[in-house]
């Protein structure tokens, strides 16, 4: 049962952040498919900052520097995004796409290219490092990113309905030529939003990568991970706190395809590859019944054109 | 007729046919012939402005855009490759793009070219399936679940069901097309974007298939079980094509089919009803429900075909015997992914499909060859590279059109520049002429006697008046005009007032005929003015003693 608890929080936590910056690039209008790779970066730019931090370094440090680094990483990552979209009027969901299958790929190129040099005879695309700093209790699963991911919600929340800049943000997303009118800068608006999603996947990815084991395999990405957020930010129709429930709901049955076989009732009820579908075909049902009045921000996936009707 | 292009052209395809005689690899022949075709097909000349320029033909930049793609892709990994290791850099990099002809051995060579062949046949049809749904508006990402269904299907029906093959092929292809039509009608009627719809499917079909096809697991080997041992007749048959490339065991008759899919689904969307309505869908939807087409049933359908043709691929690969499906698959399999590549690096149409998914076999076969210090991953990260650059075609295409258009738009301004200066000179040379007789005439000399003012020889009289711009213009040059004014399709009016006015002539400017009656009746009227001079001169020059 604790174990359902902190693998619930867990995968809550990771889909939550990323769903959120899915949420702010999608409320300035750019349709950003490309969460994985923005995942998969600054789950490689925290796990490499952890693993070549002198061990001695105090825990706080450790976590600050991580979490700093891998929302580098992630926002560096987006740039591409960014700009391909923004200035290049490309197609979002291609870029998205490629940033995807260049993600993965880049990754394990770094961190097998990184591990040849160091060890010649070890060609594996994995990093160890010590999660140690990570968790609050010894042992138990609660993690520190949790709480920021908890934060972080509140803040966005915050941010889009509370004040100017995401307000504004938000209308780039539905009607960008009339904020423009008004004097908003779209493009500058719309890099924000795309930036910010880079930050907050890079920090989900590695929140993925730090729950529950001490090392991570890169040549598989983030299993899919960043789509499942996809999907909850859709489900949470782009609104923090419905986002959250989403994530708790999404969380709640990933994390019973991992533990199921510790229950005896679950085990004996459904065979277990259905209880690694369910997540997903709970969001298919969800999503057949919540699509219809779907409230996708308007103007996105439209490249801006200033001075187009 | 372009001769130049027309010479080069034939040289090509000359070049190509002897290529093919003597043995050499069939890839180069091909595209000799390719680039000798386009060229003869563009040989021809079509009359003055109305041809499309050569750069803004779509096709054209579709191509050259691609070209820029994969030229960009293979410069970031040939950089990639240095900062790893910078010795081996330029030997990985060729080891990818040469692929099988890295191979010293002939047998060597064919072998890999045939297992490159038999893996882009699944790659195509997925890609396919991309552009097939992409031309209508909708983005199938569910093209992965949907091969894993059709891998599913044909395993299964292989090798617990014991089929023939054609049977698993149907099977594989309704299995896919019944998965896309699940995202297709939740689309239509429900709303549901059919990316998240479609990435879902792809899940839970990955665990159905995992669930279906553990009674043909292979214990021994974690794999389902080959397909020469336990059912040969679900296996493609060859019909002899493999006797083309040494009898290679896994080539089959798979091969021409998906490339005359490829055709079939160019003729659909382009000479059909169906594919016209299908491609209004997905230009624009309103506009196309209100000309009446059926939008939801197009959907669907397009969704169904869509899945389809990924499932029929899953079946051309695994009926082959060349991967057995392993007993638990964690991860979607890529070549869904790549399949996405494949239909953008090849702009989109069926027939550069074809070409697009082989090239990216080429690179992603070529990157396991490469030596070990290099990660072998190298090669999908060129191609995830090409496919982000593809993004930017739209842009490359853009750019190449401005340019185009920029020079059209300099030639055509120095061509009327040209004529209006033509007509200037002509016009002042005429007036200057009278004026200058007038001033010889009271200053007396013989207007007779003046040099001949031509263009190159200065003129040594008593300067114009300075209203008057000098504009020294043979009289024959005046000939050409009215060609140049025809090219130009440019036609003064009568009564066009609107600045085309020179400085100092009176009147406007009027038509080419009228300004060659014009200009005979100022001869007429010189030679008269001469002669009369002349008589008066003669009068005179007889008084003045």
């Amino acid at each position: 049962m604790i174990l359902l608890l902190q693998y619930t929080i867990v995968f809550t936590s990771v889909l939550m952040l990323v769903a959120l910056g899915g949420c702010f690039s999608e409320h300035s209008g750019v349709i950003n498919i490309g969460l994985e790779g923005i995942m998969v970066f600054g789950a490689l730019g925290g796990a490499l900052v952890m693993r070549y931090l002198p061990d001695d370094s105090a825990g706080v440090v450790v976590v600050l520097l991580c979490v700093l680094a891998a929302m580098a990483a992630g926002a560096l990552y987006s740039l591409l995004l960014a700009v391909a979209s923004i200035n290049f009027k490309a197609d979002q969901t291609l870029v998205g796409t490629a940033m995807n299958l260049l993600g993965t790929a880049a990754a394990t190129v770094l961190v097998k290219a990184l591990n040849t040099a160091a060890n010649p005879n070890n060609p594996s695309a994995t990093i160890e490092y010590d999660r140690g700093p990570f968790q609050i209790v010894p042992n138990m699963e609660f993690n520190w990113l949790a709480v920021i991911a908890i934060a972080i919600l509140v803040l966005s929340y915050v941010i889009l309905y509370k004040t100017k800049f995401g307000l504004r943000l938000m209308s780039c997303g539905e009607h960008p030529q009339a904020s423009a009118s008004v004097g908003i800068n779209v493009y500058k608006m719309r890099y924000a939003g795309v930036l910010i999603s880079g930050l907050l996947g890079g920090l989900g990815g590695l929140t993925y990568i730090t729950a529950g084991v001490g090392k991570w395999q890169f040549e598989q990405g983030v299993a899919g991970f960043g789509f499942l957020a996809l999907a909850v930010m859709i489900f949470g129709a782009w609104k923090p706190f419905r986002i959250a429930l989403a994530a708790l709901l999404f969380g709640f049955f990933r994390s019973l395809s991992n533990v199921y076989k510790g229950f005896d009732f679950l085990k004996d009820l459904m065979p277990g590859a259905v209880y690694n579908m369910l997540p997903y075909i709970i969001s298919l049902v969800v999503l057949i019944i919540f699509s219809k009045n779907s409230a996708a921000p308007k103007a996105e996936g439209i490249p801006y054109e200033q001075g187009m009707r | 007729m372009k001769t130049g292009i027309l010479i080069v052209g034939i040289l090509c395809l000359v070049l190509a046919g002897t290529l093919w005689i003597l043995g050499q690899p069939p890839i180069l022949a091909v595209v000799l012939a390719a680039v000798g075709a386009v060229l003869l097909m563009n040989s021809k000349d079509k009359k003055g402005i109305e041809a499309t320029p050569f750069l803004k033909k779509q096709a054209v930049q579709t191509i050259l855009a691609s070209l820029l793609c994969i030229l960009l892709g293979l410069l970031i990994g040939y950089i990639v490759l240095l900062i790893i290791n910078p010795e081996g850099a330029w030997k990985a990099l060729s080891t990818i793009m040469q692929n099988f002809w890295s191979f010293s051995s002939e047998r060597g060579q064919i072998k890999n070219f045939g297992n490159t062949l038999v893996k882009t046949i699944p790659l195509l049809m997925c890609s396919l399936s991309i552009l097939f749904s992409y031309k209508v508006g909708l983005f199938n990402i569910g093209a992965a679940g949907q091969y894993v269904a059709g891998a599913g299907a044909a395993l299964y029906c292989a090798i617990a069901l014991q089929m023939p093959w054609w049977v698993c092929m149907i099977a594989a292809a309704l299995a896919g097309g019944l998965l896309a039509a699940i995202s297709g009608v939740l689309k239509a009627t429900r709303n549901v974007n059919e990316v998240i719809s479609g990435i879902m499917l792809n899940w839970i079909c990955l665990y159905l298939v995992n669930m279906l096809l553990t009674p043909c697991q292979d214990i021994n080997m974690a794999e389902t079980f080959s397909l020469k041992k336990s059912n040969p007749g679900a296996m493609i048959p060859t019909l002899g094509i493999n006797s083309l490339l040494n009898n290679h065991q896994y080539v089959t008759i798979a091969i021409p089919m998906a490339i005359l899919i490829a055709v079939l689904i160019w003729y659909v969307m382009t000479k059909t009803k169906l594919g016209y309505e299908l491609r209004a869908t997905g230009l624009n939807k309103d506009a196309a429900k209100y000309a009446g087409m059926k939008g939801h049933f197009n959907i669907i359908l397009t969704m169904t075909i869509s899945g389809a043709l990924a499932g029929l691929g899953a079946s051309m690969l695994y009926l082959t015997d060349t991967a057995k499906w392993p007993s638990a698959v964690a991860s979607v399999p890529a070549m869904g992914f790549n399949g996405i590549a494949a239909a953008f690096l090849g702009g989109l149409h069926p027939i550069g499909a074809i070409f697009s998914s082989f090239f990216i076999q080429h690179i992603t076969d070529g990157g396991s060859f490469m030596e070990k210090t290099y990660p072998a991953e190298i090669a999908s990260l060129v191609s995830s590279v090409i496919i982000y650059m593809c993004a930017f075609v739209l842009y490359f295409r853009q750019t190449m059109t401005k340019a185009v258009d920029g020079r059209e738009e300099r030639r055509r301004a120095k061509l009327v520049s040209q004529v209006r200066s033509a007509m200037h000179g002509e016009l002042e040379g005429e007036l200057s002429g009278i004026v200058q007789a007038e001033i010889e005439k009271s200053v007396g000399q013989d207007p007779a006697e003046a040099p001949e003012r031509t263009a190159d020889a200065p003129v040594e009289m008593i300067p114009a008046p300075d209203v008057l711009p000098k504009v020294q213009l043979k009289k024959e040059d005046a000939a050409p005009l009215d060609d140049l004014l025809e090219r130009a399709a440019v036609t003064w009016d009568d009564d066009d007032d609107d600045g085309l006015v020179p400085i100092g002539v009176e009147g406007s400017v009027t038509s080419v005929q009228e300004k060659k009656d014009k200009k005979e009746k100022k001869d007429k009227k010189e030679k008269k003015d001469k002669k009369d001079k002349k008589d008066k001169k003669d009068k005179k020059g007889g008084s003045d003693k």
